[in-house]
């Protein structure tokens, strides 16, 4: 994550000797991140333009966009799919901000008797594998009525992401002077408008940055969805695995791309708030 | 302007078994400039902010005028508190710090422009409108921050050890500052400092806070010439104390007998002299023998620390005699009317 910006964090001007070098290799650094990111995306890029490709050959022997027409058509349900994942990231982050965005603040702010107790408890979701509890999740939330709805796999999907979401704000709000807010009541700002104008311009980088994680790991989440949206709420890995274990390549293909896409946009509009010049992840500083 | 008055108010932090202000019962003047003074950790900054409204008593009441304020929410208390640290809001430029409070008020637009324009001429901050907060010298921040503060024409302005960041020299001009802006405005102003030459330049009053009480309120003068105990008197730089039993005129000490004039009652006292009014020789009255360990030449003055019975005290005196005193065994004299005498309360 840290690296995704600005990279080297070393500066040139401070390395004597051969600055033309140090360029070189700067570049080359540059290029191989970028090549490897971008490198497996090629395969399947071609993969899914391909009608029949078999072992000996290098490139696909007939090309075809079958695969394209195919998910854009509204019997392949992809595009139900791309909006249940979408509505579900976005309800999920959202969720995940409401509730860590106290949580963190109440972390980071305060000292309080069994503190590492309850940060180990949040973290638990995290070291304890998903598969290890879903069982008897499930059988709760058949209980609860909550299997097979939107709102029961929104609830699922909280449980690995939020974490991660009160991670980043309790790091945020260590960094963070209350005194700030103190300020802005005393010079006539009321709470609401406090936490607009103050607190939430000094914690954004954070919120950006935990919304980052949460939605990441909403999307791509398959045996929690699958398990309690019971086939019923489908999104795109769900789709994808079906897909896949039918052994249709090409269309697989083409599906995983569409499932790249919206984390690679997100990532570069959001880049800015996970560079080193934005102050870390924000919160003013004590001074 | 309004007058503040502050009832049996105490405040005790969550948590805390001891209060951080017990008791403190006193009335600032309208227009008056009043210091809170005291050593970190009194509980001067706890009442700052208990006037400001960011914190809520324990007990006790706060008035503005006749208004009880105890209640009253800190942003609509037209109390304003300005903070050690400035807290100038980082990625606002100065002209929108200055302007905070106003946009608060959902004031009309041209007339927000119009009063910080009129405040960013009185602090000379006009060419530094546009800049944040982050490329601003420490006494230009102060500056914004009392901009913002006072932009609002509060009833109360309430400062948070003003000066304490500052370097030496724009510190004599931060305080005339304030000093004329307090006096054309005439808001009432309460400022917290831990610096007694501080509030002795700026207040005119001061209320002296240990350990969470006020212990002593008066014109600066008082505090060097009747201090309260002798905390107080150390406080204010004399250390030149010793305890003693006082009966009807004389009090007897481990270094002799002392007529004073004091009419404190009979009993355990402390007597406190000036270092400026003890006297070389034997005037025929309280004299007595010390030794003169050091000698230091300030230019006017020279300045003596001499051994009474185990404590060191200081005696200044004139720098004409110019003979050298170190190490030798002098006599000295209490004039009796400058003796202040200390009754000890029983504890």
């Amino acid at each position: 994550m840290i690296g995704l910006r600005r990279f080297p964090s070393w500066d040139r001007r401070e390395v004597k000797g051969c600055p033309a070098c140090f360029q070189v290799i700067h570049v080359a650094v540059i290029v191989a991140i970028v090549l490897g990111v971008l490198l497996p995306v090629i395969p399947l890029l071609v993969w899914s333009f391909s009608h029949s490709w078999f072992f000996p050959e290098i490139l696909p022997m007939e090309l075809s966009g079958r695969a394209w027409t195919y998910i854009g058509s509204p019997l392949s349900k992809v595009a139900n799919a791309l909006i249940n994942s979408l509505i579900i990231g976005a309800v999920v982050t959202a969720s995940a901000a409401v509730l860590g965005i106290p949580a963190g603040r109440a972390l980071g702010l305060n000292r309080f008797r069994g503190k590492t107790l309850v940060e180990f408890l949040i973290l638990a979701p995290i070291i304890v594998p998903g598969l290890a509890v879903i069982m008897g999740i499930h059988v709760l939330f058949i209980r609860l009525g909550l299997v097979d709805t939107l709102f029961g796999v929104v609830l699922v999907h909280l449980l690995p992401s939020l974490p991660y979401m009160i991670m980043v704000m309790s790091g945020v709000f260590a960094n963070y002077n209350v005194e700030f807010e103190q300020q802005a009541y005393s010079l006539g700002a009321g709470r609401i408008r406090t936490f607009v104008h103050v607190t939430l311009p000094a914690i954004l980088p954070g919120i950006v940055t935990g919304s980052l994680f949460v939605f990441l790991i909403s999307w791509s989440q398959y045996i929690l969805t699958v398990l309690i949206g019971g086939g019923r709420v489908i999104t795109l890995p769900v789709l994808l695995f079906a897909f896949a274990a039918a052994g249709d390549n090409a269309v697989t293909t083409a599906l995983c791309i569409v499932f790249l896409a919206p984390a690679i946009l997100i990532l570069l509009f959001t880049s800015r708030y996970l560079s080193g010049e934005s102050g870390a992840m924000g919160g003013f500083g004590r001074l | 302007m309004s007058s503040v008055a502050l009832h049996q108010l105490s405040h005790s932090y969550a948590g805390s078994t001891y209060p951080a202000v017990k008791d403190i019962d006193f009335t600032i003047e309208k227009g008056e400039l009043v210091s809170l003074l005291g050593p970190s950790g009194c509980g001067k900054t706890t009442t700052l902010k208990l006037i400001a409204g960011l914190l809520r008593p324990t007990s006790g009441e706060i008035y503005f005028d006749a208004d009880r304020v105890t209640d009253v929410k800190p942003e609509r208390r037209e109390a304003v508190m300005v903070f050690q640290n400035y807290l100038l809001f980082p990625y606002m430029s100065i002209e929108e710090n200055v302007g905070f409070g106003l946009r608060m008020r959902r004031l009309n637009k041209q007339v927000i422009a119009q009063r910080v324009q009129e405040m960013l001429a009185v602090m000379k901050l006009e060419k530094l409108r546009g800049r944040k907060p982050a490329q601003l010298s420490g006494g230009q921040q102060q500056r914004a921050a009392l901009a913002r503060a006072l932009v609002l024409q509060p009833k109360v302005l309430l400062l948070d050890e003003p000066l304490s960041n500052l370097d030496a020299h724009l510190r004599d001009e931060m305080r005339e500052l304030i000093l004329s802006i307090q006096r054309s405005l005439g808001v009432t102003t309460i400022f917290v400092t831990h610096d007694q030459e501080e509030a002795v330049l700026l207040a005119d009053r001061i209320a002296l806070m240990f350990d969470g009480k006020i212990q002593q309120v008066g014109e600066s003068k008082i505090f060097y010439e009747r201090p309260a105990s002798r905390r107080i008197a150390s406080f204010f730089g004399n250390n030149n104390s010793i305890s003693g039993f006082k009966e009807n005129r004389r009090v007897t000490c481990s270094i002799g007998e002392f007529l004073v004039e004091s009419d404190a009652a009979a009993g355990p006292v402390t007597v406190v002299i000036r270092p400026e009014s003890i006297l070389f020789g034997d005037h025929g009255v309280n004299s007595f023998n010390a030794l003169v360990k050091r000698q230091i030449y300030m230019g006017t003055h020279n300045r003596y620390r001499i051994d009474v019975d185990g404590a060191e005290w200081e005696v200044i005196a004139s720098a004409d005699s110019g003979a050298d005193l170190e190490g030798k065994r002098v006599s000295f004299s209490l004039p009796p009317e400058k003796i202040w005498v200390i009754p000890e309360r029983g504890q």
